[in-house]
C-alpha cells in the first residue's frame, strides 16, 4: 500500500528536482507546498493535482512553532481523510524542517502511513559554493538558536556551520533586517572557541544563487548583521591547530593483514 | 517499479536525525522514524485537525528551537 502522506525535497530551485519526486507528484491526490521559486511552483501545478501553499499560515509577529502546529494538523488531517497527500518542501525535508517532524510525529499518532523522499539540501549547495570535503577536516552542523540554548560542545580543530544565524534568539517571524545586537551572544559564544579575530564567512541561499555574502573577523560579524538576509548560514572555517595522530591506526591502514583480519 | 518505492527514510541516518537528544526528550513515546513507512493504531481519537494539533502542542511542549 502507498503512503497517505509523503514528504518529498524540491531541492533548491527547479533543476534540482529528482524524477523520483516527480513520480511521488503524479501519483498524489494533492499537493501542499513550501518553495518560493515561481518556476519550481508552475512545475507543481503542471503535474495535476490541486495545490495548496503552505506559506499563508505565516504572520508577521506569530510563532513559527504556531504556525507548524496548525499547518501540521491540516496536512495530517487531509492526508487520513483523502490519500495520497504530498507536502512538498524547499531544500531536503528532514534537513532543518520542524513541520517534518511535526508531520512524521503527528502521523504516527493518527495511524498514517508516510514516506520521505530527499531533496538537494542547503547543506548541498553550500559545501559545494565552499568546495568543503567533509571528509579531511570533519564538519559540525548546528542550528543558531540551539547551539545558544543548549550551549552544545564546540571542536575547533572541525569545520563549522551554523544555520539560521539571522533568526537567532526569537521564534517570531518577522521579514525586518537585523540589529547588530542579534548576533552578539553567537559571536562571544564563538569567541571562547575560535577567538575575536578568526575569519568566518556568511553564505545566503536564495533559490537559484548561492553566494558567499560577506567575510571577515568574528569581532565584526555583529555590526555587519543589517546586511543578512533571513536564510543565512555562518560558515567558521576549522582553527589552525596540530592534531593528535593515533600511530597505531595510521601505520595499519595499508596493511594487508589487518585487512584480513577485517573481512569475512 | 512502483513511484514509492526505493526510498523511504527508514535508515540509520534518518533514524539518528529525529533520535537526537532534543526531540528525544521533546517527542513523547517512541522515536519518530519508527513512523515512517509504517501503520500503527496509536489513538482512539478521529484524525480531525483539532485532535492532532492539540497532540502536536504536547509533543512539542519542550522544543526550543524552530527551524
Amino acid at each position: 500500500m502507498d503512503p497517505a502522506l509523503n514528504l518529498v525535497g524540491l531541492g533548491l530551485r527547479l533543476g534540482h528536482m529528482t524524477r523520483e519526486v516527480e513520480a511521488v507528484l503524479d501519483g498524489c491526490r494533492h499537493v501542499y507546498y513550501l518553495h518560493d521559486e515561481p518556476e519550481t511552483v508552475r512545475f507543481l501545478a503542471y503535474h495535476g493535482a490541486p495545490l495548496t501553499s503552505l506559506s499563508s499560515f505565516y504572520a508577521t509577529g506569530t510563532s513559527r512553532l504556531e504556525t507548524y502546529y496548525r499547518m501540521a494538523a491540516r496536512v495530517v488531517s487531509h492526508a487520513a481523510q483523502d490519500p495520497p497527500v504530498v507536502v512538498a518542501l524547499y531544500g531536503h525535508p528532514t534537513i532543518f524542517s520542524t513541520l517534518t517532524s511535526m508531520l512524521l510525529a503527528g502521523a504516527r499518532q493518527f495511524a498514517v502511513t508516510t514516506a520521505v523522499y530527499p531533496g538537494i539540501s542547503s547543506i548541498d549547495a553550500i559545501i559545494a559554493e565552499l568546495g568543503l570535503d567533509p571528509g579531511p577536516v570533519a564538519l559540525q552542523v548546528h542550528e543558531a538558536t540551539e547551539l545558544l540554548v543548549y550551549d552544545r560542545a564546540l571542536d575547533p580543530s572541525a569545520a563549522l556551520l551554523i544555520f539560521q544565524a539571522s533568526q537567532l534568539e526569537t521564534r517570531l517571524h518577522s521579514t525586518r533586517p537585523s540589529s547588530p545586537r542579534r548576533l552578539e551572544q553567537l559571536v562571544n559564544r564563538l569567541a571562547a572557541t575560535h577567538g575575536l579575530s578568526h575569519v568566518v564567512t556568511v553564505l545566503e541561499v536564495q533559490g537559484n544563487r548561492t553566494s558567499q555574502h560577506w567575510t571577515g573577523p568574528l569581532n565584526e560579524l555583529a555590526a555587519a548583521a543589517p546586511t543578512f538576509g533571513a536564510m543565512v548560514t555562518l560558515y567558521v572555517p576549522p582553527r589552525t591547530q596540530p592534531l593528535v595522530r593515533d600511530a597505531a591506526i595510521l601505520e595499519q591502514l595499508d596493511d594487508p593483514t589487518k585487512l584480513s583480519d577485517l573481512v569475512q | 517499479m512502483s513511484a514509492h518505492d526505493g526510498s523511504r527514510a527508514t535508515g540509520p541516518n534518518f533514524a539518528a536525525a529525529v533520535d537526537g537528544p532534543n526531540f528525544a526528550a521533546a517527542v513523547d513515546g517512541p522515536n519518530l522514524s519508527s513512523a515512517v513507512g509504517r501503520r500503527s493504531v496509536q489513538t482512539a481519537d478521529e484524525p480531525t485537525e483539532a485532535n492532532i494539533e492539540s497532540y502536536l502542542r504536547r509533543a512539542f511542549k519542550s522544543v526550543a528551537n524552530v527551524t
